[in-house]
Formats: structure tokens, sequence, C-alpha cells
């Protein structure tokens, strides 16, 4: 059974439609590359499966229930955690602090003025699997606002693990990176998802990085569903080719 | 582990750094429980040692909400002025027990802070201004409406601040004593507060000032986190206008008004309000100038001010955060 499922999905905002009816379904343990030009609807689509608003039209459903009107505290619960395009994290605290509120949130301890030995150490371990997955353990006690953006886009996935997600939603996470930084990230998404078995959607301008580590692609182009397959077929293409790899890609890369 | 203040401290020295600050603490609190003995030989007196601890103990309690949440109130003169009416009316009309009309000043003010708070919460930046003022402002008008109950404008008369009772015997509070009795009372909230900020409550506190969207996609409800540190600093802001009350014998419908309310923000302004120590200091500083300065001029609200405008613009992170800053240089 498909871990989620979107059924003829219509995103309007006012007279424009965001997204087109668009149907496709991820499989549990996938690492899915979401790409398509500017404006195609790749953050639209990532709010709508993260309930962040809901569909104008179709349903989604995900382990096998529709969740077309759950709100996203709901969706969190259930395992659906998501980054931003613009890195979301808390950037007066330190890097250990980002990845302790998270974890003692998680854990819904959010309300608790106390918390025994136990809890505590608990939560530290927590936190030490969180370092040790990210690998960001030199930096725990940096300032999160000081560090580097690739290393915040970092801190940013470390804080979305704390939830222990069934599916993470990676919006652009290689968006402004030096190529260190990016191999960095890409190495922690093949990680997460071959090591941790997380099913994952990312959204990635970077070709490079989409034909090296999806294992399959969606390609959207205002609105619709243009295509959908395994690098090979995408990048045989002819209507990809027309439409995104041709000018968008070429144009990106001058 | 470190306190909560580690997330705006420097990182490298950290170490260094909070054996210094438990020093410094250490420090204030030994200057604390020897007032009466040292205020006296540099001009002071103990009733303004006592008046210090109060309003540090108003501004601490609001900082949580103002600092630490990142929820700009400014009618928590609100919650000041019931805990003064609460404990006054108490002492009247129910029983006069000085540990049950504190209790019961507390309460109220706690208590409408609860009442309050989910009808805040949802705000955000000057709207939470807006409404927080409103309803303080709501307050003030019951207090002078309420002629036969408040006593108007005039202010609540007629109580004071009778013996405690501890066993069989009878304990007068004078100056000194009831000066005691709040430090003890100021060390409560103290401690209740460093709790606070470094537990997951605390956290989740800061975390909503940081990043309400982040927190929120964490699956947290962030307007609970807010009303849970609306709900705390009024009744430790309560508590304090309870003290307050009994230090004067008297309140008044002015510790409703939203002047009151700013000076409280301009303390915890004044200190930094990312310290633990900000506001405590930031009162140290008003309550002392204001002490001083109205002595020697008709127009020491203004000087207030000047200091207000000028320590913001030269110690934008307060007096502590400039101390730190200096230190970690
Ligand atoms: N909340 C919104 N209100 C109105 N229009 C919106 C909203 N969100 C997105 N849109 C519009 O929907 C279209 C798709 O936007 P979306 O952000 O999903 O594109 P994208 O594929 O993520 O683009 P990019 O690569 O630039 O991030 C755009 O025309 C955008 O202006
Ligand atoms: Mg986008």
């Amino acid at each position: 059974m498909s871990l989620l499922v979107l059924d003829s999905v219509t995103r309007r905002f006012g007279a424009l439609q965001a997204l087109k009816g668009i149907s496709l379904s991820v499989e549990e343990g996938e690492l899915r590359a979401i790409i398509g030009p500017n404006g195609a609807g790749k953050t639209t689509l990532f709010n709508l499966i993260s309930g962040y608003f809901p569909p104008s039209q179709g349903s989604i459903s995900f382990a096998g229930s529709v969740i077309t009107a759950v709100s996203p505290n709901a969706l969190v619960r259930r395992g659906i955690i998501r980054t931003f395009q613009i890195t979301q994290i808390f950037l007066a605290l330190t890097v250990y602090e980002n990845l302790r509120v998270a974890v003692e949130c998680a854990m819904g301890l959010q309300l608790r003025p106390y918390i025994g030995r136990a809890t505590r150490a608990r939560v530290e371990a927590r936190v030490d699997e969180l370092i040790e997955v990210t690998r960001i353990g030199a930096k725990v006690d940096r300032i999160a606002g000081e560090l580097s953006h690739g290393d915040q886009r970092v801190v940013e996935i470390g804080i979305a693990l704390s939830r222990a997600p069934r599916l993470l939603l990676l919006d652009e996470p290689t968006a402004g990176m030096g190529d260190e930084e990016t191999r960095h990230m890409t190495d922690l998404i093949r990680r997460l998802n071959r090591t941790n078995g997380i099913t994952m959607l990312f959204v990635e301008h970077d070709m490079a990085i989409v034909f090296g580590i999806a294992d399959r692609i969606t390609v959207l182009d205002n609105g619709a569903l243009l295509a959908e397959g395994s690098a090979a077929e995408i990048a045989a293409n002819p209507r990809v080719q027309a439409a995104y790899l041709g000018d968008a890609a070429g144009a990106r890369a001058a | 582990m470190s306190t909560m203040i580690r997330g705006v401290a420097a990182s490298p020295p950290r170490r260094s750094a909070i054996g210094r600050r438990e020093i410094a603490s250490g420090l204030i609190w030994l200057l604390l429980l020897l007032v009466p003995l040292w205020l006296p030989a540099i001009g002071g007196y103990t009733d303004l040692a006592t008046r210090i601890l109060i309003y540090g103990m108003a501004a601490t309690g609001l900082n949580l909400l103002l600092g630490q949440t990142g929820g700009l109130s400014f009618g928590h003169a609100a919650y000041f002025g019931l805990g003064t009416y609460g404990t006054g009316l108490f002492l009247i009309h129910v029983v006069p027990s000085l540990p049950l009309a504190i209790i019961a000043g507390t309460l109220l003010g706690g208590i409408a802070a609860v009442l309050v708070g989910p009808m805040v919460m949802k705000r955000r930046g000057i709207y939470f201004s807006m409404i927080t003022i409103a309803f303080g402002q709501m307050f003030y008008f019951v207090a002078v409406r309420w002629n036969g109950l408040t006593g108007g404008e005039d202010g609540l008369t007629g109580f004071s601040r009778v013996p405690l009772h501890i066993g069989s015997r009878s304990v007068a509070l004078g100056s000194t004593g009831y000066y005691y009795l709040v430090f003890g009372l100021f060390a409560l909230v103290m401690l209740v507060v460093w709790q606070i900020l470094r537990s997951p409550l605390g956290h989740g506190f800061v975390a909503a000032r940081e990043n309400a969207t982040r927190l929120r996609f964490l699956g947290v409800a962030v307007e609970r986190q807010i009303w849970a540190s609306f709900a705390i600093s009024g009744f430790i802001v309560g508590l304090a206008g309870s003290l307050d009350s009994l230090l004067v014998n008297f309140t008044s419908p002015a510790n409703f008004q939203w002047q009151l309310s700013g000076e409280f923000v301009v303390m915890c302004v004044l200190g930094g309000m990312r310290s633990f120590w900000g506001p405590f200091l930031g009162a140290v500083i008003f309550i002392g100038a204001q002490d001083y300065l109205s002595s020697v001029t008709q127009n020491w609200m203004s000087l207030i001010g000047l200091i207000f405008v000028l320590s913001v613009l030269f110690f934008p992170n307060g007096l502590l955060g400039f101390i730190r800053g200096r230190a970690r240089a």
C-alpha cells in the first residue's frame, strides 16, 4: 500500500490554479524528488500535504486514511513533518537548545515546569541521537543564528527528525548552499532514507542531485503533472526535456 | 547543565561565564539578605528596599511573558492592582490574617490572568499589546466606578499589615520584619522562575518567542504556551501587588493603570529582558532613581524617561546584556 496518495488534487488561489488535478502516490521508504520551474506549484503541494491549507478539490490520504481536512498539528502527530523553503529554526538559541526544545515538544513535555532525572536523561539521549544522525556535533554550542546557511538547514532537519517522521517533506534543502554544504546535505538525505528508512519528498532544482539520489521523480509544470518516473525515464522524456530540462535547467546553469 | 540564559550567552567561554554568573548571583543574594545592615549607611531606608523587591518581583513575573515568551503586555498592572485590592478587601471583609490575605490577592490577580489569557493569546505583536491594555483599563474603570466596594478614586484604606501568627506567638511586622517576609517570597518567586526557565515549559516559552511557526509545525499549540506564560506572570504580579498593598496599607486605581504597566515594561527593558536578573536590576535602577530624583526635582518623570531613552540607545539588550557583552569581549 502506498504511504501517500493524492487523488486529483486541485488548489486555486482566486483565479489562479496553482495545482491542477494532481494524482500521485509515494511508496513507503521512497525517496521522491519534486522538480519543476519556479511557480510550478511545488511548495503549494507541500502546503497541501502538510495541512497548511486544504485542497480546493480532490483528496489526500496518508497511511490509508484520508487527511484532507486534518489540521497541521494532527498531521505532525501522525508523522508528516516538513521543512520550509525559508529555514525555520530558533535563531537565538544554540544548536543544542534547538534540538532539545524540539525533542521535548516531540515527547509532549512542553507544558511541564519540571521533569525528573529519568525524563531528562531520555530527552538528552534523544538529542544526542539527533546530533549523531545529523553530524552537527562540532557545533552544538554555537548560536544557530551565527551558523552558515548550510548548517542551519541541517539543524532544521534535526528539528524535524525529533518527531520521528514517517514522511519528511524537504522544500529546497540545498538552495543557496556551496558545494561542500550541498554534498553534506545530499549525504544526509540519502542516509536518512537508506539507513533510517524515512520516506521523503524533496523539492530540488539541482539536477545532478535529483538524478543522483532520487528513487523516482515527479515533474510539475505550471500546476500540472508533466511526468513521473525513474531518473532514466525522466531524463529520456521528451516533454520534460522540452518544457523543463531544456530551457529552465539551461537557464539556471547559465 | 546550565541555566536557560545559555541561549543568548556567548558560546565558547560558556563555562567560565557561568562561574562568574553564579558568583554574581551569590553576591546579589548576600546583599539582599543584609539590606537592613548596609542600606541606611548609604542613605537608604528599609521600606525602599522592600519596594524594590516588590517591583523587582513584578518585573520578573512580567518578563516571563515579555522577555522569554515575547508577549509585549502593556496591561500587567491589572493583575498587580487586583493583587492589592484582593488583599486589602480580604483583610477588611473576610479575616485579618496576613498569609490568607496574601494568598487571596495572589489568587485574584492570577485567576484573572488565567481568564484573560485565552482572549489575548491568539494576538500577535501590537494587537497583543493593545488588547492587554484594554483589559487593564477595564479593571481600572471597575475600581473607579465600584465606589462602595473599592473606595473609588480615593482608593482603599482601612486595612493594615496585621501581625503574623506563628504557632501561639503573634509577631508584629515592622519595616525590617516585613522586609524579610517580602524577601522570603521574592526568593521563592525567583526560584520558581529559575526552575521554569530550565524546564521544557520555559524552553517552549523561548521557542514561541523565537519562531512560533516552527513551533507550531512541531505539533505544539503555541497559544497554550502563551496562555501558560500569561497566567504564571499574572500570579507573580498579583503576589507583588498584594505585598505592595501591605507595604503602604493602601491601594488606589492608579495601581491598575497603564502607566504602571509601562513602568514594569521599562524595568524589564532597562535591566535586560533576556537575563534572569535583568528585570530585577531594572527595578533597582527605576525605583532607586525615582526615589532619589523625586526628592531633588519635580520633573523626575522626564528624567526617568531620559534615562530610558539613553539606555535603549546605548544598551539595547539592557544593562545586564551590556555587561555580559563586555565580559565576553
Ligand atoms: N498562499 C498563496 N496565495 C496566493 N497565491 C499563491 C499562494 N501560494 C502560492 N501561490 C501561487 O501559486 C503558484 C505556485 O506557487 P508555489 O510556491 O507552489 O511554486 P513553487 O513551485 O514552489 O515555486 P518556487 O520554485 O519559486 O519555489 C505561484 O504562482 C504562486 O504565486
Ligand atoms: Mg517553492
